[in-house]
């Protein structure tokens, strides 16, 4: 946020209030404590009710990611961003196929982390052990993301000060956070999604009306990007070449797969008061792209009309510097910004908080419990689980602070997808399909992972921009891995047969 | 999910990809490229379908 003019002390009170305020959820879900174990705490007795599930779905969903990358892609490459749209879509469409299932046998053998699942249908311990790993690299990775992005929030309100308020962003945010996080667990959590939620929610609308009534309707931003008869610009309106029609339906596909399989997002599904609550909030997921992603999109066309210039990593921060118009222009956009402000925060923190609680949920029960000291009582894992939240935390804290400036938000995004992805055929079909065989399973996954990384991470003049062909590595991983799975799976249920 | 749902979810997403769309089209409505119009209809129509396969056969509440 280096661009915003510097809040002043009204607006630090309000920022200081909101956020300060979290804390009493921490509280408040300490109290509602019905019994000291882990489903207690992680799952909150599986009793939230359609309001609480959606909300805490969404905040969980839409992180700062939603509304620095998406608006900062949309700069970079216009209208095609819309594909947003259809991805986010997508994770809903992805939970039709497992999601309903799950919670059934969730609430029927009592599941805290995805990898009980995976346990009980498969029992191998290595599909267990490489499925809890990838789920905690791929969600610590996002939380370092979130973390760093509270920083950039912090980073330029306090003018020549910028660096430090980085560093003091992070801290105390992530302070408060742990707090009430480890205080109420999933409750507390989920609770402060509500209102993170609402506020986000809130916060996009409003923003949607800052920019019409700062720049006009959104055909005088068309018409200023076509009259400008650049070319680099004018392509952002007109359809998509071919090569990122490709890379259109590999997001679609890697975030539609990758973000249903988010552990955080799989214990909102155990924590589903009942399957009508479920299907009622999923159902009303479907529609809520067009309130976010789509909106996103439409601050990005804005800025390449009102805003144009900006390159490379500055424009992750093209939100900002559209604040900064609606800002200068009156007390009232000043106000305003100050409340989308918060939006911005919130939408930071609800996806934090919900990531390091699962992430400590999984070390605990699949790692700890399921490795090292399998007899571990239930208080011991639960008093176990919010110690390491804590030391987590404070390693990320330090390496967000340390690592600053070095990664965009788009590319962890990318990464992340494409070794997440390697779990579909576990979740997916495991769950419909009773023929799907572990062995085969563990050679897939495995293969997929190899596969994923090697392409991504190796130094193959055919990867361009992290594609091939635009589509990206994990794809190609998971059509090796599902081949394996499937195809493996049923030669050894003809051998079985036969024999 | 039945074999039409699998089929009209890739109908959906074969019309939701503006790969039809001449590579000079630039035609709005509503301040909106054509092409991203019917994009986004398409995308709502995807939504509708969601909604409704979630909500088809809804169990009374605290059923599981």
């Amino acid at each position: 946020m280096t661009d915003l003019l510097p809040f002043g002390p009204g607006a630090w009170l309000f920022i200081g209030i909101y956020v300060s305020s979290l804390l009493l959820f921490g509280w408040f879900g300490y109290r509602a404590r019905i019994a000291n174990t882990m489903r207690d705490f992680y799952i909150a007795g599986s009793g939230f009710g359609f309001v609480v599930l959606v909300l805490t779905l969404y905040a969980t969903q839409y992180s700062g990611n939603t509304l620095f990358g998406f608006t900062g892609m949309t700069y970079r490459i216009g209208y095609a961003w819309i594909m947003s749209v259809h991805f986010m879509l997508a994770i809903v469409v992805f939970y039709a196929i497992f999601a309903l299932r799950l919670h059934r046998i969730s609430r029927k053998y009592g599941y805290v982390t995805p990898v009980d699942y995976l346990n009980d249908r498969f029992c191998s311990k290595a599909i267990s052990l490489i499925a809890a790993i990838v789920m905690v690299v791929a969600v610590t990775n996002f939380l370092l993301a979130q973390l760093m992005a509270m920083g950039r929030a912090l980073q330029g309100l306090a003018g020549p000060q910028g660096d430090l308020a980085y560093n003091y962003g992070v801290i105390v945010l992530a302070l408060i956070m742990v707090i009430y996080g480890t205080l109420g667990g999933l409750r507390a959590v989920a609770w402060s999604d509500m209102i993170q939620g609402g506020v986000l929610m809130v916060g996009f609308i409003l923003l949607l009306i800052m920019l019409v009534h700062q720049f006009g309707p959104l055909s005088s931003a068309t018409e200023m990007i076509l009259a400008t008869g650049d070319p680099d610009q004018i392509r952002k309106i007109r359809p998509p070449p071919p090569a990122m029609l490709r890379e259109w339906i590999s997001y679609i596909l890697m975030m539609g797969m990758g973000a249903a399989l988010y552990p955080q997002a799989i214990q909102r599904i155990y924590a589903s008061g009942s399957e009508r609550v479920l299907r009622r909030s999923l159902a009303a997921m479907a529609f809520l792209p067009f309130l976010t992603a789509f909106i996103a999109v439409v601050t990005g066309i804005y800025a390449i009309a009102y805003v144009p210039g900006l390159e490379g990593a500055a424009t992750d921060q093209i939100l900002t510097r559209m604040l900064r118009l609606i800002q200068e222009e009156s007390i009232l956009g000043y106000g305003l910004v100050v409340l989308l402000f918060a939006a911005i925060l919130s939408a930071i923190m609800s996806t934090a908080d919900s990531a390091l609680l699962s992430i400590s949920s999984m070390l605990t029960k699949d790692v700890y419990a399921g490795f090292i000291k399998r007899d571990a009582t239930e208080a011991e894992m639960t008093r176990l689980g919010k110690i390491l939240s804590w030391s987590l935390l404070a390693l990320l804290v330090f390496l967000a602070i340390v690592l600053k400036e070095k990664t965009s938000l788009i590319s962890l995004l990318d990464r992340k997808f494409d070794i997440l992805v390697q779990l579909v055929p576990a979740f997916m079909i495991g769950i419909r399909w009773r023929g799907l065989h572990a062995g085969p399973v563990l050679a897939g996954l495995v293969a997929g992972l190899i596969i994923a990384l090697g392409l991504a991470f190796g130094p193959f003049p055919f990867v361009s921009a992290g594609k091939i062909g635009g589509f990206h590595p994990g794809l190609y991983g998971l059509a090796v891995n599902l081949m394996i799975a499937v195809g493996g799976s049923f030669r050894l249920g003809w051998r079985q047969s036969a024999a | 999910m039945n074999f039409r749902i699998i089929a009209a979810y890739i109908v959906l997403l074969v019309l939701g990809v503006p790969w039809y769309w001449p590579s000079e089209q630039d035609t709005f409505y509503l301040g909106l490229p054509l092409w991203v119009l019917v994009s986004l209809f398409v995308g709502f129509l995807a939504a509708l379908l969601t909604a409704w396969l979630f909500l088809r056969s809804s169990p009374p509440d605290g059923g599981a």
